[in-house]
Order: structure tokens, then sequence, then C-alpha cells
């Protein structure tokens, strides 16, 4: 069975001269929540909006269920939900209505599903309500519940938690996490906020200036943001002998470079520092190493150069 | 994905909107007291409604602005793609809705103006080539002359230039046809030729005036087709 539901080979949007999206290589496996990182206008919406058939690329090719070509994915999208930007609604409609209009178009029989989809995103009390008096959060739920309305099997969020309250977020992301559990459903939510996805999403994938920089699991980012202690040797093999005998720690780990990471003692680098030299091993580094989510993004992107720490 | 999906989509917007009703009732209105004037420059109260449809022009605008320019930048329409739909069919159905509105908006006080005529003056409608031919001269008029905001609002994809473009355009033609070659151009255009029709001066064959019309709606549908089909959308 094939597991790939989209996949990109050298796509590129140009604008003119500008390049939005550059020779974009992507893969979207089934059953995982992928995280799409980038800052404002670093080609998320360019990509998603291609994918749903609201934009078309310049160049290269693009792939859904293993379909290509005008018809082919034009078949493939009904099996998908999305939302971009921001939710499309008829602010003079109930959100009962707004529903309506998208469970006609999409010859969906069961009048039903629409209660359980407002339900589903808090919305079921909201009656006579028109969408034009719903708060920001309101409207980001309705949208959010438009993409549900046809239980995708690809669902595609871009920026879905902007406008929402804590509560609100903390509920959309355990939605999230319950759709892609209970149904399998593919999720792929974009944001240029790391900390945001970083609860929800399984892979992450960087974008910047229209390129794909990166593309890691869950368990790899952490890996990345861990804090840890980096040590460089001339002798790897001795120094994890003393880091067991002397440190009487398991915790570190080699890395291909030959480089060390420890991640204990962060708190008394003097004692590793001691250790060795009574050992006689030469140490030509040691320094704590380890960033946030949010310093990972940036110096992915290359942003902390231009972001400055306020002066005191 | 089926057009009937999305026909049935477009009428349950059209119905649930307030401006399709609320345009549709201010204009049986004005059509209403513009007949006090215009019953002196026609045979009949059905002419004399005709006389003011070109007038009442305005108000298919602004639904024109409404219902596609806004659609558009609601992001409304974009969902229908997101859908599965191809970019014909969402055209085709837009069309068929916002005609079949238009019509409803100029010609429902046309049919209770002409049935009050019939009813209380005893007046019927004569004309050479017979009612049957003029009614549907009257309504492919009406598309043909309805077409034109709505290739515009394909055109642009925006509210604004969808009411302000054509509405220049409008101003443009009642200028042009108070000109001196008013007669000439009347017969080229369907605002013209319902002008003619009203004041029964179309000595212009009906079928020539319906080749005209056909000739508008599809040169302005292939125009909104073209710019649609690879458009990028909001």
């Amino acid at each position: 069975m094939n597991s790939i539901i989209l996949e990109t080979h050298g796509l590129t949007k140009k604008y003119k001269q500008t390049a939005a999206l550059d020779q974009i290589d992507l893969q979207i496996e089934k059953g995982k929540i992928y995280g799409f990182i980038g800052q404002n206008g670093a080609g998320k919406t360019t990509l998603l909006r291609i994918v749903t058939g609201l934009s078309f690329p310049t160049d290269g090719t693009i792939t859904l269920w293993g379909e290509s070509g005008t018809a082919g994915l034009q078949a493939q999208r009904k099996r998908i939900g999305c939302m971009i930007e921001t939710p499309a609604l008829f602010p003079t409609m109930t959100a009962y209505q707004n529903m309506e209009v998208q469970r006609i178009q999409r010859g969906i029989p069961d009048r039903a599903v629409i209660e359980k989809t407002l339900h589903m995103v808090g919305l079921k009390e909201t009656g006579k309500k028109r969408v034009r008096n719903f708060s920001l959060g309101m409207r980001q739920r309705l949208g959010i519940a438009i993409a549900l309305l046809n239980t995708p099997e690809f669902l595609i969020l871009d920026e879905p938690v902007n406008g929402l309250d804590p509560a609100g977020i903390v509920e959309i992301r355990n939605l999230l996490k319950s759709l892609n559990k209970e149904y399998g459903m593919t999720i792929l939510v974009s944001s240029h906020i790391l900390e945001e996805l970083y609860q929800t999403a399984s892979r992450f994938i960087f974008i910047d200036k229209g390129k794909i920089i990166e593309e890691l699991s869950d368990y790899e980012l952490n890996e990345r943001c861990k804090r840890h202690i980096v040590l460089r040797t001339t002798d790897p093999q001795n120094a994890l002998l003393v880091l067991e005998e002397k440190l009487h720690t398991e915790n570190f780990k080699l890395m291909p470079d030959g480089v060390i990471r420890l991640y204990d003692y962060l708190d008394d680098i003097e004692t590793v520092a001691s250790v060795f030299s009574d050992a006689h091993i030469l140490v030509t580094g040691l320094s704590v190493s380890g960033d946030t989510l949010e310093n990972y993004f940036l110096n992915k992107i290359g942003g902390n150069e231009s972001v400055k720490s306020p002066e005191k | 994905m089926k057009v009937s999906n999305l026909l049935k989509s477009e009428f349950y917007k059209l119905v649930h909107s307030w401006y399709f009703w609320g345009i549709a009732g201010f204009n049986f209105l004005l059509s209403s007291v513009l007949l006090l004037d215009s019953t002196e420059n026609a045979s009949s109260l059905f002419l004399a409604s005709l006389f003011n449809i070109p007038l009442l022009y305005f108000l298919t605008i602004v639904f024109a602005a409404l219902f596609v320019g806004n659609d558009f930048g609601q992001r409304t329409l974009q969902t229908y793609m997101n859908a599965g739909h191809s970019r014909g069919q969402v055209l085709f159905a837009k069309m068929l809705a916002y005609q079949v509105a238009c019509l409803g908006i100029l010609l429902f006080p046309l049919l209770i103006h002409g049935i009050l005529g019939s009813v209380c003056r005893n007046q019927h409608l004569q004309t050479a080539d017979g009612n049957f031919f003029t009614i549907l001269t009257i309504v492919f008029s009406v598309m043909a002359m309805c077409m034109l905001p709505f290739f515009l609002g394909f055109l642009f994809g925006d509210m604004g230039k969808t009411l302000a473009v054509p509405m220049v355009l409008f101003f443009l033609t009642i200028f042009i046809l108070n000109g001196d070659q008013s007669q000439v151009i009347s017969r080229a255009l369907p605002m013209g030729q319902l002008r003619l029709i009203s004041l029964q001066q179309a000595s212009t064959r009906t079928d020539n005036i319906l080749f005209i019309d056909c000739l508008w709606i599809t040169v302005l549908y292939i125009g909104a087709y073209l710019k649609f089909r690879r458009s990028d959308l909001k």
C-alpha cells in the first residue's frame, strides 16, 4: 500500500523575478502530523495553495495519492480538508448555514455531520448568531470545522491557532492529536512559531526563502535542542571510559564527528574538566550547548543575526 | 465532483443572502416609482417598465460586486477548488446562479407591471416579431447586459473593482446612448436594445439582436474562463 500522500519534485513558484518556492522536494507520509515551520513570507502558504488547487506551480511536479495532472489532482482533492490563511466564511450566515453550504457543495448526504463537527470544535451552541458577530477565535474554530466536515484523509491547516486563547490552543491541539489517532488522519499544520507545533507534530519541516532547509522527527528535534556539554578530545574512546568510571554516568552520546555530548554535570563543568585532567586526556573543547526551540529555529533560518537582544 | 452540487450550493447562498432580496425589493420599488414617468414614453405598462430596466442596471452591478467580487474577497469561492471541483464547473455554476438572480431582480417588476397592465388596463403586448420572440430577446438582452459585471468580477476577483469599473462603464454607456449615433450604437449594446424594444423602435430583426446578445454572452463568458482557469487565487 502506498503510504505517500503528497509528493513534490522540484516544485517552483515564481512571481515575476521572485522565487516564492525554489525546487521543493517533499514527501508527506500517511498517518503522521507534520509541522511546517517558516517565517512570514518563507513560502509556507504558497506551497499549501498549490497543494489545495488555488495556485499553479511555475515548474516541478506535484502528486497526491500517486495522481498527478490537473484532472488527477482535482479528483484527489476531495479527500483533503483545508483552511488556508483566514477561514472562508459567509459573515451574514450562521455557523450551521456556513457548514451547510460546504456540505452541499461536497455532496455529503448526511446532515448530522454538521452538528457533529460543530460539537467537535465547540461551536454547537452558537444557534442563530451570525458569523459577523463571532470572535476571531470562533471564526478560526468554524474554519477548522469546515476543513473537518468531510472527515478528510489529509488535513491541511495554515496557522490554525491564530486568534485562539490559550485554552482554545490546547483544545485544538488535543483535537488534532485525537483525529490523528482515531482516524489515522494525516495532518499538515503550518506556523511561524515552533513552540506551537512542538507539542502536536511528529515531524517537522523547516522552510526558509522558498527552500526546505531541514526535515526532522520530533526525536531528532529533541536531541538537537537538549542542553548538553560538548566535549572535544583527542581520545574519545578513553574519554567515554572516564565518563563511565570516574563520573559514573551513561547519559552521553558519541557523535559521528567524534564529539561527545554529555547530558549530566551541566552545572558542574569544572568537575568534568578536572576528571579528564587527572586521567591525562587532552580536552580540546568543553562547553555547554543546546538550544531553546526558538533559538534552534532562528539559528536554522539565520534569524539570530537580525535579532538583537535589548540593551539594558 | 458534480456540477449539480455546485448549483445547489450557489442557490443556497443566493436564497440565504440579504443583498439578493434587498436589491430585488429595492429594484421593484424603484421600478414602480419610475413607472410614473416612463408611462409617457411607452404604449403599455409592460413597455414602460422595460424602459426603466437599463436605468436600473446599476443595481445588478451592485449585486455582481457582492455575489461574485465578494465571493473572491472572502475566499468562499476558493473552497470549491479546495473540494476538487474544476474551475470550468465553478465558473459555469456561478454564472448560472448569477444570471438567474439578475433575471429575477430585473424581470420580476416587468412581469408584475405587465400583469397589472393586462388585468387593470387591458393592455397587450403587440410586436412585429410576436410576443414570444420579443420576450426571448428581452431575456437575452438582460443576460448579455448582466454578463459584463460578471466578467469583470472574475477579471478582478475583488469587490471594489467589480463595483467601480462597471459603474463607470454604465454611466459612459448612458452618455453614449444619448449621443448622435444612439440609434446605431443601441443595436450593438444590450442596454440600447432594451430601450429600442421599449420604445418599439427596434427596426433590426429580433434574430439579429439575439445573435448580438449571444455573441456578447459567449465572448464575456470565454473571457472570464480564460482569466479564471489558470489564475492564482488568494
